[in-house]
């Protein structure tokens, strides 16, 4: 039991240390006991001023009571008394935490640790794919297993008539296609030839090009590039030129019809001879040259 | 009881310094009590306190009294060559015990009164 003195303060000890223990010496351990030495020292440690100094041969304990701090801050502030007690209520909270835990274990020896503690048990939502219906598989093509033997009865002496000319005179032969003389100038189209149109002009397509870029988008910046349909005749010659593909301003597509009038080409050629034909010809407008 | 006799008290006048003890002036009265009839160390005041009263104060109540008695002077401890010190009452502490008694006993009076005249 004289464990529990030493919760008191230094003062207090000193002055009745020896007493208290010969007292407890004599009386029987008990929790009664050791929580009233604990409020004893909560007491002592809260209320400072009551402890009597130590015994003077001259005996007179309760003139020395005055505190000493009031000579050594004449100015008190809150927080010189807060440093002044800070001390006891640091120990004062120390005592009544070990009191709270000493009177758990004696009143309940048997609590364990896991008796307060619990799990806890997190449950995380999870997204479930949306249910599909699987469609059944395709059922198996119905094929026979074993071939099937027919009832037809077939003539194998089967003869084939001769193919002659008397059986077929040549006179009553069907015209040739007329297809040489087909119109392919209403719209573009595609002919078959073997050597592909060329331009013969090459120097003034470049000078007319230049001459003909308008001078508002060049200033600018801004390029373009229309692609022309001409037909031509069999001697090469442009008979219709027309926009295949404008370039998405109007000023660029007069431009390039402009400078398709100056292009000359050479006939296009099939199977040795000229034909008419519809070619393309893409016209660029690059300020870059 | 204490608290009835605490409000009691101070009604009466307020005539004692063991009105400032808080929870320690039950004990302080009975230690002076148990004074008055010579010094006596604390084990001694126990044992009398309990033959009065029946009620056994703890050693840090009995001390945190005395504690309080002996700055206000009421007690005064006596050299000894024990390691138990006697204490012995003190003239103030001997006044102030009789001012307590007398307010305790028009407490008691007022009381008894009032039961009888109930």
């Amino acid at each position: 039991m004289r464990w529990w003195l030493r919760l008191y303060p230094r003062a207090w000890r000193e002055r009745y240390r020896d007493e208290v223990a010969a007292l407890l010496a004599s009386e029987k351990p008990s929790l009664r006991v050791a929580l009233d030495l604990i409020v004893g020292a909560v007491d002592a440690r809260l209320n400072p001023q009551w402890i009597p100094a130590l015994l003077s041969p001259g005996g007179d304990a309760a003139m020395s009571a005055i505190p000493v701090s009031t000579a050594t801050f004449p100015l008190e502030t809150a927080n010189s008394r807060f440093k002044a007690s800070f001390k006891s209520w640091f120990w004062s909270s120390m005592i009544i935490a070990t009191a709270l835990h000493f009177a758990v274990l004696v009143y309940w020896p048997d609590l364990r640790a896991s008796d307060l503690s619990f799990e806890m048990d997190e449950i995380e939502a999870i997204e479930l794919p949306p249910e599909i219906e699987i469609p059944p598989p395709p059922e198996a093509i119905a094929r026979p297993a074993n071939p099937v033997i027919t009832t037809a009865e077939i003539d194998t002496n089967v003869t084939i008539a001769p193919t002659t000319f008397e059986s077929n005179p040549i006179d009553d032969l069907p015209p040739p296609p007329q297809d040489a003389g087909v119109d392919i100038s209403s719209h573009p189209t595609f002919t078959v030839t073997e050597v592909v149109p060329e331009i013969t002009n090459r120097e003034a397509v470049a000078r007319a090009l230049e001459r003909a870029y308008p001078a508002t988008l060049r200033d600018t910046g801004i390029e373009g590039s229309v692609v022309l349909y001409f037909l031509l005749n069999e001697e090469g010659e442009t008979e219709k030129i027309q926009v295949g593909e404008s370039s998405g301003f109007e000023q660029f597509d007069e431009a390039a019809l402009d400078v398709g009038r100056v292009v000359r080409f050479t006939p296009a050629l099939n199977h040795g001879e000229r034909v008419a034909v519809w070619i393309q010809l893409p016209i660029n407008f690059t300020t870059r040259r | 009881m204490l608290a009835i006799e605490r409000v009691s008290v101070s009604r009466a006048g307020r005539t004692s310094a063991l009105d400032d003890f808080g929870r320690f002036s039950e004990p302080a009265l009975l230690i002076l009590i148990s004074l008055v009839d010579g010094p006596k160390h604390g084990y001694a005041i126990i044992e009398d306190i309990e033959g009065v009263t029946g009620f056994r104060p703890g050693p840090g109540t009995l001390y945190g009294a005395l504690a309080r008695l002996e700055s206000h002077g009421f007690i005064e401890p006596l050299e000894s060559e024990d390691r138990r010190k006697p204490y012995r009452l003190t003239p103030a502490g001997s006044k102030a015990l009789s001012a307590r008694l007398a307010a305790l006993e028009t407490v008691t009076r007022v009381g008894q009164q009032r039961l009888a005249d109930a």
